[in-house]
């Protein structure tokens, strides 16, 4: 039983692995009407219906986003923490 | 008038409803409210900020009733699942639930009591605990760990819980807290209760006044948590939880006084999710945040209000608890504990899948393997803990 419970934990955190890579993330899809910089590396991207604090990959200019519509890809589950959430890819629509 | 007495009213009962149906979240009444208000136009602002302000405390004291005696926590109170089951097994399932609403209700007190003070400091420092919390977890993991006789098991069972912490949160699951801690501490503790085949002996019924508190030793934890918890409320990703396994290791509680101590807890961070959405605009809980949307600015006076609120549905709600607890311990000794055991377990089930659909399943039964690998193993369920800490630290050493 002890062995048993320590090796369906094991494969329950590999299967858990295996979803986050398999499973398509959420999309948010809207125009973006405003961008600001909340604080290093964190950007509040404000739509009409949503508002998302996130941190981009490299350096993105994030103000270029306003006006554009973009779908967002959202990794995460319903965070713990509630200051922002983990965006896996935004993908640009239209052209600005 | 009489509309503020209905709201205060309704609040309790919605939060006595919540505290005894495991799986339904304040949040949820919470959110609901919010988004039917604006087309309710009968209710105020007022009286919506009182039902939610009488809800949540409510909540806090009612929610130990079904950790205690059926093994099925919520978020705010899964670490008295153990040591209030230990108690029940002993007959004293009414004594833990008296501990944790003492706690609860010595922790409105306390919150209103230093809230002058912390109104006043909490924007001076909130950034320079921001900066300090990710080393004081990674001290409170390494201690947890190396406090075991067995070492080898309680780093895997610590590094375990927090790849499934990490992977929990980093999957599109809804209420991942839910199947995340109702299998590490709930479902694990009652899957060993029925392969052990527990029998439940007489429940003992004590009344308040035959409770007699161990004044040093309750001091002693109420001074650790009261410092320790607000400090901690202020922070994203830290819960009532993490703040009771901190000041665990500050006073070195025996389990009484650590139930108390989860009490106090929980009802410190409510009260003080209000002040950090007065003081610094962050709402800390569901119900703080329901309040911003709802009242869009948070005045000196609706922070009155909401505390007038909270100290009397604690009274109220402490008394209802007494009540409620005493028809739990005769139903206990009453039923067959076996069968109220499988009951909840299905029950369980069935709520993750409602609610957090099949990934949530996956963690369930993974958190269930993780809770009786720890029994198992004879170490700490403490450090299971890690499925919160390890996450909260990669979120504080990253941002």
């Amino acid at each position: 039983m002890h062995r048993i419970s320590l090796l369906l934990s094991i494969l329950g955190i590999f299967i858990l692995l295996a979803l986050y890579f398999l499973i398509p993330a959420q999309t948010i899809t809207g125009q973006i009407t405003h961008v600001s910089q909340v604080k290093k590396d964190i950007y509040k991207l404000e739509m009409y219906n949503q508002t998302i604090y996130f941190k981009p990959n490299g350096n993105k200019n994030m103000i270029n986003l306003v006006n554009r519509t973009v779908s967002i890809h959202i990794s995460s589950s319903e965070s713990q923490f509630p200051d922002y959430i983990y965006v896996k890819k935004i993908i640009y629509n239209q052209k600005k | 008038m009489i509309e503020i007495l209905i709201a205060f009213i309704l609040g309790i009962l919605a939060g006595t409803f919540t505290g005894l149906a495991p799986g339904i979240h304040i949040n949820l009444v919470a959110s609901f409210l919010v988004s039917i208000a604006p087309k309710l136009e009968i209710i105020s602002p007022t009286s919506a900020v009182i039902f939610i302000s009488s809800m949540s405390i409510t909540h806090i004291f009612i929610d130990f009733i079904p950790s205690i005696y059926l093994g099925a926590p919520e978020e705010d109170s899964f670490l008295t699942v153990l040591p209030g089951h230990e108690m029940l097994k002993q007959g004293s399932g009414h004594e833990a639930v008296i501990y944790a609403i003492i706690g609860a209700f010595s922790g409105v007190i306390v919150s209103i009591l230093i809230s002058p003070i912390f109104i006043q400091i909490i924007p001076a420092i909130y950034s320079l605990i921001y900066s300090i919390i990710p080393y004081v977890l990674i001290f409170v993991s390494f201690f947890l760990i190396f406090r075991e006789d067995s070492v080898l098991p309680a780093i895997v069972g610590f590094l375990l819980a927090g790849f499934l912490g990490l992977a929990t949160f980093h999957l599109p699951v809804k209420n991942p807290l839910l199947p995340l801690l109702t299998g590490l501490f709930g479902l694990s503790t009652i899957f060993l209760s029925m392969k052990q085949k527990t029998s439940m002996p007489k429940q003992l019924k004590p009344r308040l006044s035959d409770i007699k508190l161990d004044k040093k030793p309750i001091i002693k934890a109420l001074l650790s948590i009261s410092f320790i918890a607000p400090f901690c409320s202020i922070l994203p990703g830290i819960g009532s939880s993490q703040a009771t396994i901190i000041a665990t290791e500050v006073s070195r509680n025996e389990r009484k006084e650590f139930i108390f101590m989860q009490g106090c807890a929980s009802a410190i961070f409510m009260v003080f999710s209000f002040i950090t959405l007065y003081t610094i605009n962050k709402a800390r809980s569901g119900s703080a945040s329901a309040i911003n949307e709802l009242l869009q600015s948070i005045s000196f006076s609706s922070i009155i209000v909401i505390f007038v609120a909270c100290l009397l549905a604690s009274i109220v709600a402490f008394f209802l608890a007494l009540k409620v607890s005493k028809q739990f311990s005769l139903l206990v000794e009453k039923v067959n504990y076996s069968k109220i055991s499988l009951f909840i377990c299905i029950f369980l089930f069935i709520i993750t899948i409602a609610f957090s659909s099949w990934i949530g399943v996956v963690i369930l039964l993974t958190g269930t393997c993780l809770g009786i690998y720890t029994s198992l193993s004879n170490i700490k369920k403490s450090n299971l803990m890690a499925a919160l800490i390890v996450p909260a630290i990669i979120y504080y050493l990253t941002n």
